[in-house]
């Protein structure tokens, strides 16, 4: 458990219930048998390019953000930059 | 217009008739190439609308193959798009929808496509994200916009890039998918401050009707303060919580995962409202080539029954009605005389011959009147 313990040890970890839930839904994907299991993986490649703006200015795409792009496990994983 | 057009054109060609040369000597002399162009002038242009028939054509081809291209990913995500609403419903009926909540931090999140020739979907969306930003900004209050797609993003620019936090692109490079758009959602979280976010896309209602929709996801201290104060949120005292959580973190979590669901299902039905309508658009602009070849091929096809001989046309006055008529001249023998079909004018002139059109004006007016039975033919122009 975490150091506080009225909240959930993902939550302090910085995580929110999104990338809590979708790692979980990854750990149940990889519990599939083979034909299944690929399938199930292709279904989780993120992909897009986010940027923030700054004064009526974009920014450069995908900066300081936890997933550029890649599999979802390792982006989920990484934890927030914030 | 094309009246003032047609005697522009006419005083332009007259000007070689008048000239004392005959008419063959006008045509091999250094006159300027409009004028030469009197006769036979509408064959000249077969080229020209040969290669717009092709471009046309083209077009048309290209546009046929967009259209089937959309209405088969049409249909593998129509399905997807419609199951999908079952995500939201549950929260719908837990937190309700409550577009009309008054709060100071609003983020509007637009959802748009990355690509164009998709009708006026972006538009819409745009245009009620202005809305929704003017009827939600007043002295303490801010809104903030998160743009999805390429699209909306280059019609935000241009007046309200101030207001601009976040923009997403290259979101359907791979086929739409919840980890991708929860991923996504996770970011607009982490990196705006919301008390209501409101999700603007366009429902998908049937191939040719896309309703712009707004969603509301409150952040949950929002939830709370509505629940508590008796307001516009659903009666969640009513269900039990399990475990040793309190309100508020089931409150953080369920709007999370709302935010997600919601975006989810916008982000899909948004998506198929993009190839329905870029379908129905590709429909109507390849029969709109088709028309357009159609009425490119009569052109075309026109001046090969009348290369011989060359008609020209010619506004005449007759004198004694003092009306405008219309009439065909067609060149006699070796240019000497004009044969003239009356068009218009009733009285019983169908075909009159007028001599010596390249001789003297003044010599030419009186015969002309003599030819043609006293009425008094008086030619204003001759035109192609």
């Amino acid at each position: 458990m975490a150091s506080n313990a009225a909240v959930p040890f993902w939550r302090s970890a910085g995580m929110t219930y999104i990338t809590y839930s979708n790692i979980c839904a990854n750990l149940v994907r990889n519990c599939l048998k083979e034909p299944h299991k690929t399938e199930a993986l292709t279904r989780e490649k993120v992909h897009f390019s986010v940027s923030k703006w700054a004064e009526g200015k974009q920014q450069k795409p995908n900066f300081g953000f936890a997933n550029p792009c890649g599999s979802t496990l390792e982006c989920l994983l990484r934890l927030p930059t914030r | 217009m094309a009246m003032a057009a047609l005697r522009r054109e006419g005083r332009r060609s007259l000007a070689p008739l008048i000239s004392p040369h005959p008419i063959n000597a006008a045509r091999s002399s250094l006159v300027p190439a409009e004028d030469q162009a009197l006769y036979g002038v509408r064959s000249i242009s077969t080229q020209v609308v040969r290669n717009r028939m092709k471009s046309v054509k083209n077009i048309q081809k290209i546009t046929k193959a967009m259209k089937m291209v959309a209405a088969s990913k049409l249909r593998a995500i129509q399905t997807r798009a419609e199951n999908s609403r079952g995500l939201w419903q549950p929260f719908t009926a837990l937190l309700g929808d409550t577009p009309s909540v008054d709060v100071k931090k609003n983020v509007i999140v637009t959802v748009s496509s990355d690509k164009g020739l998709c009708g006026g979907i972006n538009s819409t969306s745009v245009k009620i994200s202005r809305a929704l930003h003017k009827l939600n900004s007043g002295p303490d209050k801010e809104s903030k916009y998160v743009i999805l797609g390429e699209k909306a993003k280059a019609q935000m620019i241009r007046d309200s890039k101030k207001d601009i936090e976040l923009s997403i692109t290259e979101l359907q490079k791979n086929p739409l998918n919840y980890t991708q758009v929860s991923v996504l959602a996770d970011d607009i979280l982490k990196n705006v401050e919301f008390d209501a976010l409101r999700i603007i896309f366009n429902k998908f209602q049937s191939v040719v009707s896309f309703i712009p929709t707004v969603a509301t996801v409150l952040s949950p201290e929002v939830v709370e303060r509505e629940s508590e104060s008796g307001g516009k949120v659903g009666d969640l005292d009513a269900y039990e919580i399990e475990g040793g959580e309190t309100k508020s973190e089931i409150l953080q979590n369920l709007a999370e995962y709302q935010f997600s669901c919601v975006l989810f299902n916008a982000v899909l039905e948004n998506a198929c409202s993009e190839q329905g309508a870029r379908m129905s658009a590709m429909d109507s602009s390849s029969r709109n080539a088709g028309e357009m070849l159609d009425r490119l091929t009569l052109t075309y096809n026109r001046p090969m029954d009348i290369v011989s001989p060359p008609i020209c046309y010619a506004i005449v006055q007759v004198r004694s009605y003092g009306q405008l008529g219309c009439i065909d001249a067609t060149p006699g023998n070796h240019g000497s005389c004009w044969t003239i079909r009356l068009r218009s004018i009733k009285k019983g002139l169908n075909t009159k011959m007028i001599p010596g059109i390249e001789r003297d004006t003044r010599e030419r007016e009186r015969e002309r009147e003599t030819a043609s039975g006293g009425v008094g033919l008086r030619l204003l122009s001759l035109m192609r």
